[in-house]
């Protein structure tokens, strides 16, 4: 593998190990400087990782994908939103948005940025599916050390929580893969998240 | 391995989980549990907006009349009772689940059809509070009473016995209203159900059936005399309203050595005697001490974890505050701008989570503020959280590396 290849998946590497560390650590006071840290060393991979790269944008995968790609994960992820409200016992729909709707699509686009778009990208010299599999379970494994240490009081199931975020995650990955672009996988995770949050009074405790 | 086997066997793994957690989704309750430690406390819970932090909420508000203008309270394991005031003189009760608090359902969209309150298509909750509510039960299954967790009753509807003989042994948490006296044969059934619990703020003559339940774990009742809650050996947590002033101690309570939480509501200085009994507290709060000067009985309570000071209006000094090393959570809720002297003694509990202080507090006197705040870094004092909306981070990133980038291309080239 050629020098940048590797360089560009250590930078990668690096995203994904200081979200996991500042996701574990999010919700723990004491802990501030390991978050610090964290944060920044996340930032300095992105934006280390994108400055070091030939073409920035394409590792991003910041194109048209196509038509059908985007509609079909538009309604995959809102379909996905439909299923975690009935399983919630919610309306199938929220009846209206509220502020919390705009946070919710730049976290979306956010996430999606940075793992079907950074992280995907900079592994794509692995192979397609590998690129997809590894970026799935880095986000993944991000959304878990997230909600792995709760404040006091909160529930959460992880094992679910990380089998259907690597499962998306891999579906996400899958439209990156063969259309090289990370738009659907964005418009799929936006349409999740306003579906699945919009109509929240207030942001939820991880976010 | 191939890149065709490992997509397969990342999606089968995905898929097993997946599966998993829908397995154990319907049966688990999560989203019903509150913890039985970590209770923390809120003043305001309907003006504040943003309820994510505050996943168990415990606190009473004294209104004007001495009624309370609102009390949540959080049954380990159970529910949390809310009672808001829909009109003024009148209360409206409500229930509420703690995953509301867990800021991911919207209070509103609550499912509750008539008096049938559900969760996983579970019946948790029961109204027995109208003559068609009680012809309902009895007609109830047995599977829909199974996972009961609170009832609701009418002390006066004269088919309440019936329905309640349907519940017996369902050891839940009981509340409504109607007057208990004078009716051995709805004692005798209330008796039967073995309730966990007694929130009694609107059922006169609870006297009786707490004398008959010496194995209660939680009460909260408006009371004249604590002689009706003496002897409660299992209590862990007690809410008392008084509603007329007496010299009674909490001396009389010495028995209830189990008591983990307490929250007094109109309280003279008088009442508080004796309370270095109960050195194992891990939640106290006081609400309308308006003659309350002194709280130095806290460095007998070193095991406090949530504490609550609210319209202590002749409260000065909260040094005492201090002592209390293991604090997460702390609210001290004045009436009075400048009544406390200085919040600074609150810098000693390093441990503090959570501070909550009148929000013109925070903006009057905003250079104490901005000094506990240096003082404890890690202590929340406005609510702020930091989570995955940190995220957000990488859209300017991006578009700097992004720039960068192609800036260092155009260069080489």
């Amino acid at each position: 593998m050629s020098r940048p290849g590797r360089a560009a998946m250590i930078w990668a590497a690096g995203f994904a190990v200081s979200a996991c560390a500042f996701g574990l650590t999010s919700h723990r006071p004491g802990l501030w400087a390991v978050r610090l840290v964290a944060g920044l060393a996340g930032c300095a991979c992105i934006v280390g990782g994108l400055y070091r790269s030939d073409r920035p944008a394409r590792l991003l995968g910041l194109r048209g994908g196509g038509i059908g790609w985007l509609v079909g994960l538009a309604v995959f992820g809102g379909l996905l939103a439909v299923w975690y409200r009935f399983a919630q016992g919610r309306g199938l729909l929220p009846g209206t948005l509220g502020w919390f709707a705009f946070p919710a699509v730049g976290i979306g686009l956010a996430e999606e940025l940075a793992y079907r778009g950074f992280v995907q990208g900079s592994l794509v010299r692995l192979g397609g599916v590998a690129a997809c599999v590894l970026a799935a379970l880095a986000h993944a494994g991000y959304k878990t050390c997230l909600f792995a240490l709760p404040p006091e009081g909160v529930a959460v199931r992880l094992v679910p929580l990380a089998g259907l975020t690597l499962a998306g995650g891999v579906v996400f990955g899958l439209s990156r893969w063969k259309t090289g672009s990370v738009a659907p996988a964005i418009l799929a995770h936006v349409a999740f998240d306003v579906l699945a949050y919009g109509d929240l009074p207030a942001a939820p405790w991880w976010v | 391995m191939t890149s065709r086997a490992s997509l397969l066997c990342c999606l089968v793994l995905g898929g097993l989980l997946c599966g998993a957690g829908l397995a154990a989704g319907p049966d688990e309750p999560v989203h019903l549990r509150v913890p039985t430690k970590g209770s923390c406390v809120l003043q305001g819970y309907l003006s504040l907006g943003s309820m994510s932090p505050f996943s168990t909420i415990r606190y009473m508000q004294a209104g004007k009349d001495g009624r309370p203008d609102y009390s949540l309270a959080v049954f380990p394991g159970d529910l949390v009772y809310v009672v808001v005031p829909d009109e003024p003189g009148e209360l409206r009760t409500d229930l509420f689940f703690p995953m509301v608090f867990d800021g991911q359902l919207d209070p509103k969209q609550l499912r509750a059809e008539g008096g049938r309150v559900t969760l996983n298509g579970r019946r948790i909750f029961l109204d027995l509070m109208t003559p068609e509510d009680i012809a309902a039960t009895m007609k109830l299954p047995e599977s829909e009473l199974a996972d009961l967790r609170a009832v609701r009753i009418n002390a006066d509807e004269p088919g309440l016995v019936g329905a309640l003989q349907r519940l017996a042994g369902a050891g839940v948490v009981v509340s409504g209203g109607g007057v208990l006296k004078d009716k051995p044969q709805l004692l005798d059934a209330l008796v039967a159900i073995r309730p966990v619990g007694l929130i009694a703020q609107g059922l006169p003559g609870w006297e009786k059936l707490v004398a008959r339940l010496p194995k209660l774990r939680y009460l909260a009742v408006p009371a004249a005399s604590l002689q009706p809650i003496v002897g409660l050996a299992e209590l862990r947590q007690l809410d008392v309203i008084f509603q007329e002033p007496t010299d009674e101690t909490l001396e009389l309570l010495k028995g209830s050595t189990k008591l983990r939480s307490l929250t007094l509501m109109n309280v003279s200085p008088a009442n508080l005697k004796g309370i270095e009994r109960f050195g194992g507290l891990r939640r106290f709060a006081l609400s309308n001490a308006p003659e309350l000067a002194d709280v130095s009985f806290l460095r007998q309570l070193p095991q406090l974890r949530t504490l609550v000071l609210g319209n202590c209006e002749k409260l000065t000094d909260i040094g005492p505050v201090g002592t209390c090393g293991e604090l997460r959570q702390l609210a001290v809720l004045s009436n009075k701008l400048d009544q406390i002297e200085s919040y600074q003694p609150i810098a000693k509990c390093q441990q503090l989570e959570l501070l909550l202080l009148n929000q013109n507090v925070i903006k009057d006197r905003s250079a104490e503020v901005e000094q506990l705040r240096m003082d404890l870094p890690e202590t929340q004092i406005t609510g702020f959280c930091l989570g995955s909306a940190w995220m957000l981070l990488v859209l300017p990133l991006a578009m700097v590396g992004l720039l960068l980038g192609r800036r260092r291309v155009r260069r080489a080239a």
